[in-house]
């Protein structure tokens, strides 16, 4: 293939499609609130107010990668930002102490998922939805008769670490988000550990006759996956400098839209880190843009719903054409000729055996 | 003697899946097991892979007492199995599948042209010529091409000793005998192969040994020479050979 044709492909709508979904919200917001929408300001509030998100969604990639869904991610999120605060409020531990404590929660909460998931075989949707009630549960039993926690050390220098630094007015999860999703990318795609974790997630017998620790990539998967929860439970509790029970559910069906949609990106539609952020800014962007137009409240979720259901529809299309080209060499003889996929057309099989 | 299996029985509950299996496979020799459905065969590939341990029974490696509890374990003794349908990863291209688990890395990251060198080498030594490209995805191979991947994927890491699951199963006329010749390279390089199948005419073709089972018992073995398929067909269906003597 020659270089050029490969750069046409990978700048082709099938394989960057939010790319130009997301070109084509702004030019649509530019043009109908020319005054508000292409500004400086809604650049920094689309980055600054879904970095968050942003941090969510990277947190259920990496269990994803591996094959289980981390549903888990809402209660994580609420139950380490008030364990959290609760730490602040009633302990004199330092602000380090209290940080390192927090992520050890959410690596037991990954932990109680391997349990469930890895030990149990438990499928990972519904085990992890019963790890989210627990946990959801457990951040009101935390919380106690307080409706939320707001110790003055969240907005200390812990808020200051975690939440308000800024440069230019970009705040720093902004950061968080950017520096996690490049290792994230080059873990994923440079190294070992990262390619197994993919054969894990979209092969699990294969990768098992290949002497591929299956179990031990998905436990690892989950607790780093917990303890990325934790973080960004911290960044929400820093955010707005209190922590309540329940804060973090609002943040896990965004984060499963945008790693599928992410999913649908790129050439060889897998999850993938630059395509989880793509969607998550993408999808902020059409929010925020429908905010200024001022369109009813509810118009932003629906917005929303609308795209979490066209983004597992077209990942589970990429998918199931995936199925499909996997069957053929069952059926005897010309087996792949018929392709139909963007990876299916190329072999005339039965002629090129010769 | 490459492997050999000494009385190894493998029971499920009740069901006795192998009882008191002797086997041998020879390097450079293609051995061929053959048998009826639900005869054995998968059972003994699973528990020379490491996937199943055997109830009872010994195994050798190179004459040497071995046991083999994971798929690792075969792995790093040198055998390689190769599945009728779970040999790749079919969003893998061919170059992370031929590679995956044993990666070649550079600055402690993924040296991508050094592993597109190697699979190039490989697939060309073994005359692996029909693939377009090795970037391509595995999902996009015929079934005979599949075949010759997963195969060079084992020559590539020295095997010793590759197990080949009904290899020609899925595959048309032309592509059978691509994947035969490349049995016969492979025994030819001084590799043993064990070749599991329901064909006769395949088994004939290329195999230099044969071993049958029957209900879980390893009941006839020897040089290919000795027996005829029409025999061969009696063993595996009867389990005995009535007519030996004729």
């Amino acid at each position: 293939m020659t270089r050029l044709a490969t750069l046409r492909r990978s700048l082709s709508p099938g394989s960057i499609g939010i790319i130009y979904v997301w070109a084509l919200l702004i030019v649509f917001f530019s043009v109908w609130k020319p005054d508000l929408f292409p500004t400086m300001s809604t650049v920094r509030s689309v980055l600054n107010l879904n970095a968050l998100a942003g941090l969510a969604a990277l947190a259920i990639l990496v269990p994803m990668v591996s094959g289980a869904i981390d549903a888990s991610i809402g209660g994580n999120i609420s139950l380490s930002g008030v364990c959290c605060a609760w730490l602040f409020q009633n302990t004199h531990l330092s602000v380090l102490a209290v940080v390192l404590i927090t992520l050890g929660i959410g690596a037991t909460i990954g932990l109680v998922n391997v349990l469930v998931v890895v030990v149990l075989k438990i499928p990972s949707i519904i085990g992890t939805l019963a790890t989210w009630l627990i946990c959801d549960s457990l951040s009101s039993a935390v919380a106690g008769q307080q409706s939320s926690l707001s110790p003055p050390q969240l907005s200390g220098s812990f808020g200051n670490d975690f939440a308000i630094a800024s440069w230019q007015n970009f705040t720093i999860p902004v950061l968080f988000v950017l520096v996690l999703a490049a290792v994230m990318g080059l873990w994923l795609t440079q190294t070992p550990s990262g390619r197994y974790t993919h054969a894990v997630g979209l092969n699990p017998a294969v990768a098992r006759n290949t002497g591929i620790r299956v179990s031990l990539i998905q436990s690892c998967a989950l607790v780093v996956g917990g303890i990325l929860g934790a973080f960004a439970g911290m960044v929400l509790a820093a955010q707005y400098a209190s922590a309540s029970p329940g804060s973090g559910d609002a943040y896990l069906l965004p984060a499963f839209a945008a790693v599928f949609l992410g999913a649908t990106q790129f050439r060889l539609k897998r999850f993938t880190a630059w395509g989880t952020v793509l969607a998550v800014f993408m999808l902020a962007t059409g929010e925020y843009g429908l905010a200024l137009a001022g369109a009813a409240s509810w118009i932003p979720n629906v917005f929303q719903g609308l795209a979490l259901i066209i983004a597992i529809g077209l990942s589970r299309q990429v998918f199931s054409r995936t199925a499909r080209v996997t069957k053929r060499p069952q059926q005897a003889g010309s087996a792949v000729s018929a392709g139909d996929g963007p990876h299916g057309t190329d072999v005339p099989a039965g002629a090129t055996l010769q | 003697m490459l492997l050999s299996l000494r009385g190894v029985s493998k029971s499920f509950g009740a069901v006795h899946a192998l009882q008191d299996v002797d086997l041998d496979v020879l390097a450079g020799k293609v051995t061929a097991l053959v048998g009826d459905n639900g005869a054995g065969k998968s059972t003994l590939v699973k528990t020379v892979a490491g996937t199943w341990q055997p109830t009872s029974g010994e195994i050798f490696w190179k004459d040497q007492r071995t046991s083999i509890r994971t798929p690792r374990d075969a792995d790093a003794l040198g055998i390689a199995t190769v599945y009728q349908d779970l040999a790749l990863c079919d969003n893998l291209d061919i170059v992370q599948n031929m590679f995956l688990g044993h990666e070649r890395l550079r600055f402690r990251l993924l040296d991508e042209n050094a592993m597109e060198r190697a699979a190039r080498g490989t697939l060309a030594e073994l005359s692996v010529t029909t693939v377009r490209s090795v970037r391509q995805l595995v999902a996009s191979l015929s079934g005979g091409q599949r075949q010759s991947v997963a195969v060079a994927r084992a020559v590539m890491r020295d095997a010793q000793l590759v197990i080949m699951d009904e290899p020609t199963a899925a595959l048309g006329v032309s592509q059978t005998a691509q994947v035969l010749a490349l049995i016969r390279t492979l025994a030819d390089r001084g590799i043993g192969v064990l070749l599991i199948s329901h064909n006769l005419n395949d088994v004939f073709s290329v195999a230099d040994r044969i071993a049958v089972l029957y209900l879980g018992r390893l009941v006839h073995s020897g040089d290919v020479a000795g027996y005829t398929p029409q025999r061969v067909v009696e063993i595996i269906t009867t389990g005995t050979l009535a007519t030996a003597a004729t």
